[in-house]
């Protein structure tokens, strides 16, 4: 039998220690639900950001993600007795975080802003320069004022895409989170995730071109006799 | 006779395959569409169009969107004082120093109801029957007459006499 090189250690490794950061956040957990609050405090870094990464992948709007994130802590702290450690705890805070922004969304009553033909000659000039930029096998040195421009008319494409499929394209393709973390988040079939992502990629190039072809036509100059 | 699945659930599947063709050429792996996906990526103009832009997508998203904002400085400080706030107004009155003798008073109280509620018990059933059979055997004895009692005979002169008193009653 040929010598089959083993490969398993490092995966081995990998999982000794998860499973080591896994017992010692269960220990902090239950730490923090004996009253102790600086274990709750070290539970409170450890997850900011990527609670910040949900809440930021639904709302998208920069001065309300804070405020959310907010709620969704003190939340998590008054109901953390109710927690019985089946899940690990960052994916029952994503959930917290999740369902409040949904609440958030519901209260403000926010609808889907529906940009038709809105895009000026530079708009459109700018949203054809994005895949140029994106694709083109030179890309310029950038500026950043355009650019920032760019990414906002990103975000306008965005916005009219349904807020689940918006938030797990953020999460997945911006935040780096896993389709299986994805689908404890958002309480959904690993396999649903993945097909709802497939087809939202589609939409959001669907809407990109819709918005270049309903864009107003460049004026033509004209050049003057003689 | 075999039904034939609805050609949405159809791409479906298909959607599923193409999406983990997708990771595993994100993942750097080498990748190639088996001959049946093929041969529906190139008939299915949906599944087609989907495939194809979903680089694009993903390209737009990336270069695109920009990540979620950092924790602003002292973020965990507001947290944390948001949840004393929160505490302290769940709690009634909720004074450090009062809060135990509070909850003290409130214990002594219990106590004390719960011995008031066991000396009333007691008295009624074994102190109240006792006075109440006194006051009954009083009553009876006041509506029954009480038969004199008759002094000793002192001498045999008397003892004679008590004894022809019981004849002549008999």
């Amino acid at each position: 039998m040929a010598n089959v090189p083993n490969i398993e250690v490092p995966t081995r490794k990998r999982t000794e220690a998860a499973e080591k950061a896994a017992r010692d956040e269960r220990v902090l957990v239950r730490r923090a639900q004996a009253g102790e609050v600086f274990a709750y405090e070290e539970l409170l870094a450890k997850h900011q950001q990527r609670v910040f990464a949900v809440v930021g992948g639904i709302l998208r709007r920069g001065e309300d993600i804070e405020d959310v994130a907010q709620q969704v802590f003190v939340k998590a702290y008054f109901s953390l007795k109710r927690f019985d450690l089946r899940s690990a705890f960052g994916t029952w805070l994503y959930k917290i975080a999740v369902n409040e922004c949904w609440d958030y969304l519901r209260k403000k009553k926010v609808r889907r802003l529906v940009y038709e033909s809105d895009l000026s000659e530079e708009q459109s000039r700018q949203m054809a320069a994005v895949s140029e930029g994106v694709l083109g096998a030179d890309r310029p040195k950038e500026d950043a004022a355009k650019r920032l421009e760019q990414r906002e008319l990103i975000e306008r494409l965005l916005s009219e895409l349904d807020e689940e499929d918006r938030a797990m394209l953020v999460m997945k393709e911006v935040e780096g989170f896993s389709v299986e973390e994805i689908s404890e988040t958002l309480g959904m079939n690993v396999n649903t995730v993945k097909v709802r992502l497939f087809r939202a990629r589609g939409k959001l190039v669907e809407v990109y071109r819709r918005r270049l072809q309903n864009a107003p036509p460049r004026p033509r100059k004209t050049v003057g006799a003689g | 006779m075999w039904k034939r699945k609805p050609i949405e659930d159809v791409c479906e599947d298909y959607a599923l395959r193409l999406e983990n063709v997708l990771e595993d050429a994100e993942a750097g792996d080498q990748v190639s569409l088996e001959p049946d996906l093929r041969g529906h990526v190139g008939s299915c103009d949906r599944c087609r169009a989907a495939f194809e832009d979903a680089g694009l997508g993903r390209t737009l998203l990336r270069w695109g969107i920009a990540p979620a904002p950092e924790p602003g400085f002292g973020f965990s400080t507001r947290v944390l004082a948001t949840i004393r706030a929160d505490q302290e107004r769940r709690t009634p009155g909720g004074s450090i120093f009062w809060r135990p003798v509070e909850l003290l008073a409130g214990r002594v109280a219990l106590a004390a109801a719960t011995v008031v509620m066991l000396l009333g018990f007691y008295v009624y059933a074994f102190v109240v029957p006792q006075a109440r059979s006194a006051e009954f055997g009083q009553e009876i004895s006041a509506l029954v007459p009480q038969p004199e009692i008759q002094p000793a005979p002192q001498t045999k002169d008397d003892v004679l006499v008590l004894l022809a008193e019981h004849d002549n009653g008999r």
